[in-house]
C-alpha cells in the first residue's frame, strides 16, 4: 500500500518518465548511431549546461515564480569571466568573481519580486534586459577567444573515458536535489509554492525562502555561464540567449507545475534529457536546425497538455470520492 | 398541497463510491422558506445543486408544479425560474454591479453593441427593490463590501424572475447585523411569493427565517419538520444520528500564571486600538465580537503578521519588540485561521509535510532531514488526533473540512505550542468534528496550554470560554469570566450599545 | 454611503493611475529635448507615432490577454511570421492582396490554436504560448531559409508614406483598430467575458458558459492584431523578416503593465497600453537621436523600462493601502 503511494506521489513526473523512456527507444531503433557509447556521452555534455541551469531554476519555479533571467545571467557571468581571464586573475578567484555574480543577480530579482512585489515574470524578464545589456557593454560588442588552459578544462576535459563536465553536472544535480528534498529550506520552498498565506503563517521564512530560491537560480546560472565559456573557449555576449527559455521547458516538461509547490528536481533531469535526446537525435538525423524549434514546441505543448491531463484526472477521482464537500 | 412549486421524487445521484443521494423526497411551496440541514456529506449541497440543474441525477424525477422536468445545465433551470445565490460569490471584480447583474444577457442597442445605460437603469431597479439602492451601479463589484456584493448576487438571481430561489450557506461570511438585513430582505422575497431553499448548517438562524426544514444524513432523508415543531437538541440529533447530552464540555480547570499580556496594545491601521488583555496558563480565553470588530486583526497583530503600531506584547514575561511569525511561533505561540484552505494548509501537500511544517526545523536543526523519522511523527500525531486519512501521504485537499482542522491542530501541537490562537475553528465543519474539537480544546487546557479563541458564533464562546472579551470597533469593551454575562448582554456590547464605553 | 465613498476613491484611484508613466515619459522628453535639439521638432513627434504602431498593435492583443491572467509569448513570433507568409505568398505569385488576407487569415488561426489549447487543454498559457513561439519561429526560417526575403511592390512605399489630414495612415489604421479593440472589450459580450476570465472563471462557468469559445476569440482577436502590425511592419521593411518580432511580447507585456492593467487579478484597460507603448518607443526613439552609442543602448532601455515598472507598482502600492492589508 505505502509503496503504490509512493510512486502515486511520484506520479507527477510519471509522464515525463514515460516520455523519456518513448524518445529513447525510438531514437535506439531509427537512429543507429543513438545507442553507442560515444553518442550517449554527446548527449550528456551536450545536456550538462541545460541540466545546471534548470536545476536552479527548478527551485525558483517551485516557489511558483519564474526566472527567465536564466540564460542571460549565465551569458553575463561567462563574459565578465572571460574579461577577467584575460585581464590575467587567478583562475579560482574569477570563479567565485562569477558565482558572486550570480547570487548578485538572484538578490536583485529576489528584491523586484519578494519586496517590490512585481510578477516575477515581468520582473526577471526586466532583469533579464538589462544583464544581457550589460553582457554587450562588458564585451564591447567583440568576442574573447583563447582563454587559458587551466579554465577551459572545465569544460573541455576529461576524467577517464568521460567528460569532467558530466560529472560537475551530476554534482550539481545531487547537491539541489539534497537542497530541496532533505532539508528545512527544501520544505520551506515547497511550502511557499504551493501556498504562500499559509507557509505565512506557519512561521515559514518566506522573504528568506523566496531569496535563497533566487539566489539558487543566479548561482546555477553563474556556472553554468562559467562552463560554457570553457567549453566554447570563448566568450560572447549573447551566447546565453537561447538557454532562457529552453530552461524553463526542460523544468516543466519535467513535471514541475508553474503553480509551484509540486514537482521536483528528478523531473528537471528527465525534462531536461529529454529535450537533448530530441536535439541530438534530430541532428543525427540530419533535420534542417531550423526545423528543431518546431519539434521542441510540440514536444513542450504535449508534455504539458499530458501533465495537466492526468492532474485533473487525479482530482476528478479525488472529488468525486467526496462529492458533497461544501 | 395545492400551492407546491416544486417536487423532488425519489432523487439518486451517485459519485463512484458513494451515493451522495439516496431516494431523496422533497418538496418546495411558493412563499416559504425551506432549510436544508445536515452534516458536511449528508447531501445537502448535492440536493440543491440537482434542483439548480448543475448535477444530473440517476434516478427520480423532479415536477414544477405537475410538470416533469429534466435540467441539463444550469442555464435549463434559470430558464424555468429556478436561480441560486452560491456560496462562493460569482460575481467579476472588475466589472461594475450592472454587468454583473446582467452578465452575458446585456442588452443590446440597434447597432448589436451592449446599451449600458439601459443596463445601469435596469440593474438600478433590481436593486431598488431589494431597498439597496446606495449601491452604485457603475462601480465595479471589487469595491464592494461582502454583503453588498451579497445583495448584488441576490439582485442577479431575481434578473431571472425567479419562482424558486437556492441560498447556499448565505451567511458564512456575514456580521450578525448584515444577516438580519439579509433576513429582512429573504422575508421579503417569500413574502412576494417565491419559494426559497435555504442551505445552512447554522442552528440559531433556523427559527428566524425558517418555515419547514428538511434533515439529509449520508444521502437519505431523515424528516421534513415545521420550524416550530423541533427544538435544537432534535435537529442535532436528527443530523449527527446519535445522542448528544452536552455539545460544549468543559473540564474543572486552574489557571496558574499569566502566559500572554497586551498593554495598549494598536495596529497601524487604526483596526485595533490600545487593548489590554490576559491570557493565563490553561485557561480559555473567548473574544467575542461582530465580523469587522477588529478580532481577526488583533490575532494577527499578536502573532506578527501584522506590525504593531503602539502600545506592548508580552509572552511569558517577554517584551515582543519587532514581531514576526518566525519570532512568535519561537515562543511557542501556534494560530489556527480562520481561512484554513487559504491560510491553514498547503492543501496540495500530503497530510505529513503539512503536519510538520512548523516543527521540521526544530525535530532536525542540523542541515538533513530524515524522511524516517518524520513518518514516526507524523503517524504518531494522526493517531493521536484521529484524522481520518487512510495515509499520511495523502493530499490535504482530499480531506473533509474536520480532518483538515485536526491537520492543523496536528501542526502545532507537534511544534509543542502552548500559547494557542484559534480564530474561529469550527467555521465550515460538521456537528460531530465540531465536538471534537471543543473536546480537543478541553484537553489542552486541561494540559495546561493556553488559548485564546476568536468566534462569532456566541454560544461557542460562552459554552467554551473561562473568560471572555467583547470587542466592539477595534476597542475591548467589556470582560466577564464564565457565566457572569447572558447571551443579551453580550450581544448588546458586540453591537456597541451595552455597557459604559459605547465606541462610534 | 459608504458605497459612494468608495466610489470616489475609486475615481480619484482611476485618475492617478496613469501619472507614473506619464511623468517618467515627460522626464524623458525634458531630458532628450535638453539632448538634441532636432528632438523637439514636430517631425519627430510624428516619426515616433508611426515608430509605435507595430509594437502598439502588439500591445494591445497582448492587453486583451493579460487581462484574462495569460500571457501571450507567440505575439512576436507572429508577426515574424505574417512579415514571412505575405512575402512569400506573394513571391510564389498569389496577388498580393489575397496574400495579405490570407496572412492575417493566418495569424488568427494560430491565436485560435492557442486559445483551444489554453482552454481545453487547460495548460499555462505562457506554456501554450511558449511552445508556439518555437514552432512559428521554424515555419518562419524554414519558409526563409533563416535570411529575409523581398519583392519590390509600389504598395508598401503608398502604405508607409501615404497622410490623410497630415497624419500617416499607419497612424489612422492604428487608431481604427484601437477603435474596434476598445468596442470588442467594452461594448461586447466577448468584452465582459474577458473580465470574466481574469476575475472569475467559475462565474463564467456557472453561467453556462464554455470557457473555449471565448477563449478561441480572444486569441484569435489577438492574432488579427499581431496580424495588422507583420502587414504594416512588412510593408515599412519592404520585406519578410523571420526574427523581427522577437521580443516583441515582453515588450508588450511591459507597456501593458505600465499602462495599469494587472497581471494577477483582471483589471485594467486598452487604453493605458497606449502610453506604455508610448514611453518604450520614445526611449527607444530618444536615445538614438540623442546619439547615445548602441553599445549602451540595450542595458539602458532594460534598466529604464524596469524601474519605470518598478515605480509604477510601489505608486500603486502606496495607494491601494486597502487592498495591500489582506495580505
Amino acid at each position: 500500500m505505502k509503496k503504490y503511494m509512493e510512486t502515486l506521489r511520484r506520479s507527477q513526473s510519471f509522464y515525463s518518465y514515460i516520455g523519456l523512456a518513448l524518445v529513447f527507444i525510438i531514437a535506439s531503433v531509427i537512429v543507429k548511431e543513438f545507442l553507442t557509447f560515444d553518442n550517449i556521452i554527446t548527449v550528456l555534455r551536450q545536456g550538462s549546461i541545460l541540466l545546471i541551469l534548470s536545476t536552479g531554476l527548478t527551485a525558483v519555479i517551485l516557489t511558483g515564480n519564474m526566472d527567465l533571467s536564466v540564460g542571460a545571467s549565465s551569458g553575463l557571468v561567462g563574459c565578465i569571466c572571460a574579461q577577467l581571464l584575460r585581464a590575467g586573475l587567478p583562475i579560482p578567484l574569477v570563479f567565485l568573481i562569477g558565482l558572486l555574480a550570480g547570487a548578485l543577480v538572484g538578490v536583485f530579482n529576489g528584491f523586484l519580486v519578494g519586496i517590490v512585489k512585481l510578477p516575477s515574470f515581468v520582473a526577471t524578464y526586466g532583469t533579464n534586459w538589462v544583464v544581457a545589456g550589460l553582457s554587450i557593454i562588458i564585451m564591447h560588442g567583440d568576442i574573447i577567444y583563447g582563454l587559458p588552459k587551466g579554465f577551459t578544462w572545465f569544460g573541455t576535459g576529461y576524467v577517464g573515458p568521460i567528460p569532467f563536465i558530466i560529472i560537475f553536472a551530476l554534482v550539481i544535480v545531487i547537491i539541489a536535489y539534497i537542497l530541496l528534498q532533505k532539508t528545512t529550506l527544501g520544505r520551506d520552498i515547497y511550502a511557499y509554492g504551493s501556498n504562500k498565506d499559509a507557509a505565512l503563517f506557519s512561521a515559514v521564512p518566506i522573504k528568506k525562502t523566496l531569496f535563497s530560491a533566487f539566489i539558487m537560480s543566479g548561482l546555477t546560472a553563474a556556472i553554468a555561464g562559467m562552463l560554457m565559456t570553457a567549453r566554447l573557449n570563448a566568450a560572447d555576449a549573447t551566447m546565453g540567449d537561447t538557454y532562457g527559455l529552453q530552461t524553463v521547458a526542460a523544468v516543466v516538461v519535467g513535471g514541475t507545475s508553474m503553480l509551484g509547490g509540486e514537482g521536483g528536481i528528478t523531473g528537471t533531469v528527465i525534462g531536461a534529457m529529454l529535450l537533448t535526446i530530441i536535439v541530438n537525435v534530430m541532428n543525427l538525423l540530419g533535420i534542417s536546425s531550423f526545423a528543431q524549434p518546431m519539434v521542441v514546441g510540440f514536444v513542450i505543448v504535449v508534455m504539458v497538455l499530458f501533465d495537466s491531463y492526468s492532474r485533473r484526472k487525479q482530482n476528478t477521482v479525488v472529488r468525486r470520492k467526496q462529492p458533497q464537500t461544501n | 398541497m395545492d400551492n407546491v412549486i416544486l417536487t423532488t421524487r425519489a432523487i439518486t445521484k451517485e459519485f463512484p463510491g458513494v451515493k451522495a443521494l439516496d431516494s431523496v423526497d422533497f418538496d418546495l411551496r411558493s412563499g416559504e422558506v425551506h432549510i436544508l440541514v445536515g452534516e458536511n456529506g449528508a447531501g445537502k449541497s448535492t440536493l440543491s445543486k440537482v434542483i439548480l440543474g448543475a448535477y444530473i441525477p440517476e434516478g427520480g424525477e423532479i415536477y414544477l408544479g405537475d410538470e416533469k422536468v429534466s435540467f441539463k445545465s444550469t442555464r435549463d433551470a434559470l430558464q424555468r425560474g429556478i436561480a441560486a445565490v452560491y456560496q462562493e460569490f460569482t460575481l467579476i471584480p472588475y466589472l461594475n454591479v450592472a454587468q454583473n447583474i446582467f452578465f452575458n444577457r446585456e442588452p443590446r442597442n440597434k447597432y448589436g453593441l451592449i446599451d449600458h445605460k439601459k443596463m445601469e437603469r435596469d440593474a438600478k431597479k433590481l436593486l431598488e427593490s431589494l431597498n439597496c439602492d446606495y449601491i452604485n451601479v457603475k462601480l465595479p463589484t471589487k469595491f464592494l463590501s461582502v454583503a453588498e456584493q451579497q445583495m448584488v448576487e441576490i439582485a442577479k438571481a431575481l434578473s431571472f424572475n425567479p419562482r424558486i430561489m437556492v441560498f447556499d450557506e448565505p451567511t458564512a461570511t456575514l456580521s450578525e447585523r448584515e444577516v438580519e438585513s439579509l433576513f429582512r430582505r429573504i422575508k421579503k422575497l417569500k413574502e412576494s411569493g417565491i419559494g426559497i431553499i435555504y442551505v445552512s448548517h447554522r442552528m440559531q438562524e433556523f427559527k428566524h427565517i425558517g418555515d419547514r426544514i428538511t434533515v439529509l444524513r449520508d444521502g437519505k432523508k431523515i424528516a421534513t419538520v415545521n420550524i416550530d415543531e423541533v427544538n435544537d437538541m432534535e435537529l442535532v440529533n436528527m443530523m449527527v444520528g446519535r445522542d448528544i447530552s452536552q455539545v460544549y464540555h468543559r473540564s474543572e480547570n486552574h489557571f496558574t500564571g499569566e502566559v500572554l499580556r497586551t498593554e495598549k496594545l494598536s495596529d497601524k491601521k487604526g483596526r485595533v486600538k490600545e487593548v489590554d488583555i490576559t491570557l493565563n496558563k490553561g485557561e480559555i480565553v473567548g473574544i467575542a465580537g461582530l465580523v469587522g470588530a477588529g478580532r481577526t486583526e488583533l490575532a494577527r497583530l499578536i502573532f506578527g503578521i501584522d506590525p504593531i503600531g503602539g502600545g506592548k506584547l508580552f509572552i511569558k514575561g517577554k517584551e515582543i519588540k519587532d514581531n514576526s511569525p518566525v519570532k512568535i511561533v519561537k515562543e511557542g505561540v501556534g494560530m489556527v485561521c480562520e481561512d484554513r484552505k487559504r491560510m491553514g494548509l498547503a492543501l496540495n501537500h500530503s497530510v505529513m509535510w503539512n503536519t510538520v511544517a512548523v516543527s521540521l526545523k526544530s525535530f532536525f536543526p542540523k542541515l538533513l532531514i530524515s524522511h524516517k523519522k518524520i513518518v514516526e511523527i507524523v503517524t504518531d500525531y494522526v493517531k493521536q488526533l484521529r484524522v481520518a486519512t487512510p495515509d499520511i501521504y495523502r493530499a490535504c485537499k482530499n480531506l473533509s473540512g474536520g480532518n483538515q482542522q485536526k491537520v492543523v491542530l496536528a501542526k502545532w501541537l507537534s511544534a509543542n505550542t502552548d500559547i494557542m490562537i484559534f480564530d474561529e475553528p469550527t467555521r465550515g465543519i460538521d456537528v460531530g468534528a465540531k465536538m471534537e474539537i471543543y473536546a480537543m480544546m478541553d484537553k489542552l487546557a486541561t494540559e495546561g496550554k493556553s488559548i485564546l479563541m476568536i468566534s462569532s458564533e456566541l454560544p461557542e464562546v460562552i459554552g467554551m470560554s473561562d473568560r471572555i472579551y467583547i470587542m466592539n470597533n477595534g476597542r475591548i469593551v467589556g470582560e466577564c469570566k464564565r457565566g457572569e454575562l447572558s447571551a443579551d448582554q453580550i450581544g448588546a456590547l458586540m453591537l456597541g450599545v451595552g455597557g459604559d464605553s459605547c465606541a462610534s | 454611503m459608504q458605497a459612494n465613498t468608495r466610489a470616489k476613491s475609486f475615481i480619484t484611484d482611476f485618475v492617478r493611475k496613469i501619472p507614473p508613466v506619464l511623468w517618467i515619459t515627460l522626464l524623458l522628453i525634458t531630458i532628450f529635448s535638453m539632448a538634441s535639439d532636432q528632438y523637439l521638432k514636430f517631425s519627430n513627434f510624428t516619426n515616433i507615432l508611426v515608430q509605435s504602431v507595430p509594437l502598439m498593435l502588439v500591445a494591445f492583443a497582448q492587453t486583451l490577454i493579460v487581462l484574462t491572467q495569460g500571457t501571450d509569448l507567440s505575439l512576436g513570433a507572429q508577426v515574424s511570421f505574417v512579415t514571412v507568409l505575405w512575402i512569400y505568398l506573394t513571391k510564389a505569385g498569389l496577388p498580393i492582396y489575397i496574400a495579405a488576407i490570407i496572412s492575417v487569415v493566418a495569424s488568427m488561426f494560430v491565436g485560435s490554436i492557442n486559445g483551444l489549447i489554453v482552454s481545453k487543454g487547460k495548460i499555462p498559457p505562457f506554456i501554450a504560448t511558449l511552445g508556439m513561439q518555437n514552432i512559428l519561429n521554424s515555419i518562419s526560417m524554414l519558409l526563409t531559409a533563416g535570411a529575409s526575403i523581398y519583392i519590390y511592390h509600389p504598395l508598401f512605399y503608398d502604405v508607409t508614406k501615404a497622410k490623410i489630414i497630415g497624419i500617416p495612415l499607419v497612424v489612422w489604421i492604428t487608431a481604427f483598430m484601437f477603435m474596434v479593440t476598445w468596442v470588442v472589450l467594452y461594448k461586447t459580450k466577448l468584452g465582459a467575458q474577458i473580465f470574466g476570465l481574469g476575475g472569475n472563471q467559475e462565474a463564467l462557468t456557472l453561467a453556462g458558459i464554455n470557457l473555449v469559445k471565448p477563449s478561441i476569440k480572444i486569441y484569435a482577436f489577438a492574432g488579427l492584431l499581431t496580424s495588422v502590425s507583420g502587414l504594416i511592419t512588412t510593408c515599412r521593411l519592404e520585406s519578410g523578416q523571420p526574427v523581427v518580432g522577437a521580443g516583441w511580447e515582453f515588450e508588450a507585456v511591459a507597456a501593458t503593465l505600465l499602462g495599469g492593467t494587472s497581471l494577477r487579478e483582471g483589471k485594467g484597460g486598452i487604453g493605458g497600453t497606449i502610453f506604455g507603448v508610448l514611453l518604450i518607443t520614445i526611449l527607444k526613439n530618444g536615445l538614438n537621436i540623442s546619439g547615445v552609442p548602441s553599445l549602451y543602448q540595450n542595458a539602458i532601455i532594460g534598466l529604464i523600462i524596469l524601474m519605470s515598472i518598478v515605480i509604477d507598482a510601489l505608486a500603486r502600492r502606496m495607494k491601494s493601502y486597502e487592498e495591500g492589508a489582506k495580505l
